[in-house]
């Protein structure tokens, strides 16, 4: 019989014999920082055409072609037909701006993931209307923000290994706001909260969690009593976005590995019926739908449509002025696309490592109650109401961004 | 993210990338997947760096642990886990001069990859690092408590296993031990 000294001992005589001779010659960290970053900053989808003499050609006349917003992104792709399914659907042709903004809310709130605060500003103007620092030692990346009850914003704030939730309060003209705990259970260290999203009626708070590296799950907390229910599933994978639809909770799942049969896209789940599997409710939308990627989307208020953001993933058809992304309102009964809210063009790159056409997948940090209004951050941050878009400050380009109003 | 941020980085993945290489090969029981472990989790501290440059070290250990637990539950569901291909094994069962110690050294660490990852980690960071209880609380995220009990635990564990193969730690017939 081994003592616990002896036991001890010859455990840790085993495990130098093995590690002790290793090098640090299997780590390969070349590169690796720069692809760390370029995975934080938005995904930009390249959009190659095949042929080197089609390329030299839509080079000419590249230079006359400006990212989008410098292009009207109303304005329909001269030339060139939008090569996928979802993005095939009309471009709609933005409103003036008095019925645009109709209902627009007064303010929003933003957690710019470069800067501990979080600011409210007006959202007419953009102008900073009050700015809260965020406690200190947390993460800004990590900060996930949703609007609760009116005058109200829940963060989740990131402080490695925990993760805690906030509650923003904002006076009504918006200009003093004030940070406090939020009596919810903490999460276990490690996982990470990737979106929240508040119920309309602001009694619950839906959390998409990142539990590992391939795992996720979605929380839905009565904010009343912290009462926490759970839905979960064995497949690889995470949700990445979250919106309300009465008691149905829209979420978007993202493959983390390429899956024989995948389960990504828009995804509904009914809060009220028995059960804990993540994936018993109804895929709305795939995120491949005929040459055309959904790179993140959310289900409207109402529950009949969904907004998604898309770009097309394909080799062919790309030219100048071509729709290769945007914003699409589609069907929440069908998947179909109804309008392109927003359409982005190709822009070539001529990077002498990766030239070819590239397009900005947009993001879709928060739409508001009646869902004619959105906060998007393409190639630059801003409103989109009713097909209308106009930027806004708080975020930089290219710098992800949680928002919410 | 700054040049100055990557200089950072590209120190400690310098320093420590021999230590972290080996935590996870200990964590793995497996080179190759030592070294997957090790990329991912280089990988996700850079894209942290803000949180992880604090202390690089400890989170990327406890980034390891995350993705050697999620590999160790996928391997699960999939009943492939691995027994292990030891040179030393081989050469056992060649007939080759192993010594008992030698063999209590494999017996044993083929027993650690049995336990849970959280176990297995908190094993490697107080006996191969010497890490204190308290320190390797910090490591993982986890209370000294849970470490205790963790310690407790995959000891008893590893006194069972080895109980249970007798022959293996004291008996004649060394060089038949199945590897």
């Amino acid at each position: 019989m081994l003592s616990e000294h002896d036991l001890r001992t010859r455990l840790a005589e085993a495990l130098h014999d093995q590690a002790d001779p290793v090098t640090g010659d299997g780590v390969d960290a070349v590169g690796i920082f720069a692809r760390a970053v370029r995975r934080r900053q938005h995904r930009r989808t390249v959009v190659r055409v095949t042929s080197v003499l089609a390329a030299a050609a839509l080079l000419a006349g590249a230079w006359a072609l400006r990212p989008w917003p410098a292009r009207s992104p109303g304005s329909p792709a001269p030339g060139y037909g939008p090569p996928g399914l979802l993005l095939a659907a009309a471009v709609v042709r933005p409103q003036p701006a008095p019925a645009a903004d109709n209902g627009l809310p007064s303010y929003y709130a933003i957690a710019d993931h470069g800067r501990p605060v979080a600011e409210i500003r007006r959202s007419a103007t953009g102008k900073l209307l009050s700015r809260v620092p965020l406690p200190p030692g947390i993460d800004p990346k990590l900060s996930q923000i949703a609007a609760g009850r009116p005058g109200t914003f829940v963060l989740a704030l990131a402080s490695f290994p925990r993760t805690r939730f906030y509650l923003l309060h904002v006076s009504a003209d918006g200009r003093s706001a004030r940070l406090a705990p939020l009596s919810v259970p903490r999460l276990p260290a490690g996982d990470y909260v990737s979106a929240l999203a508040v119920s309309p009626d602001g009694r619950t708070l839906a959390v998409a969690l990142q539990v590992g590296s391939q795992h996720g799950a979605v929380e839905v907390v009565r904010l009343a009593t912290g009462a926490v229910r759970t839905w979960a599933t064995a497949r690889t994978g995470q949700p990445t976005a979250l919106s309300w639809a009465g008691h149905e909770l829209g979420f978007f799942w993202q493959d983390v590995k390429p899956a024989a049969t995948s389960a990504a896209g828009l995804w509904t789940l009914d809060t009220t019926a028995p059960g804990r599997n993540l994936m018993s409710g109804r895929r709305i939308l795939p995120a491949s739908v005929g040459g055309d990627s959904v790179q993140t989307a959310l289900l409207g208020p109402g529950g009949r449509t969904a907004i998604a953001s898309v770009t097309y993933d394909g080799t062919r058809h790309v030219g100048a002025g071509t729709v290769v992304g945007g914003i699409v309102e589609v069907s929440a009964r069908t998947g179909h696309p109804l309008r392109t809210l927003l359409a982005e063009h190709a822009a070539y790159s001529a990077d002498p490592v990766h030239p070819g056409w590239y397009v900005t997948a947009c993001e879709l940090p928060a739409i508001d109650g009646s869902g004619a209004h959105l906060l998007v951050s393409c190639d630059r941050f801003g409103r989109l109401d009713r097909a209308r878009f106009t930027p806004l400050p708080g975020s930089s380009p290219q710098t992800a961004v949680a928002a919410a109003w | 993210m700054t040049g100055r941020d990557e200089a950072e980085f590209a120190e400690f993945a310098a320093r420590d990338g021999g230590r972290l290489l080996g935590f996870a090969l200990l964590l793995t029981g497996d080179r190759q997947d030592a070294e997957d472990l090790v990329q991912m989790a280089l990988l996700r501290s850079a894209g942290r760096w803000s949180a992880a440059r604090a202390q690089p070290e400890g989170y990327t250990r406890a980034v390891l642990v995350n993705l050697a637990r999620d590999r160790w539950r996928a391997r699960r569901r999939r009943h492939t886990e691995p027994l292990g291909d030891d040179p030393a094994c081989r050469t056992a069962a060649a007939g080759g001069d192993i010594t008992a110690a030698v063999l209590d050294r494999q017996m044993l660490l083929r027993a650690c990859r049995g336990l849970p990852v959280q176990q297995r980690a908190v094993l490697v960071l107080r006996f191969w690092e010497d890490r204190t209880v308290d320190e390797t609380a910090a490591v993982l995220g986890c209370t000294p408590g849970t470490v205790k009990s963790h310690t407790h635990r995959a000891l008893a564990r590893l006194r069972l296993t080895l109980q249970e193969a007798p022959e293996l730690r004291t008996g004649p017939n060394r060089e038949e031990a199945p590897c």
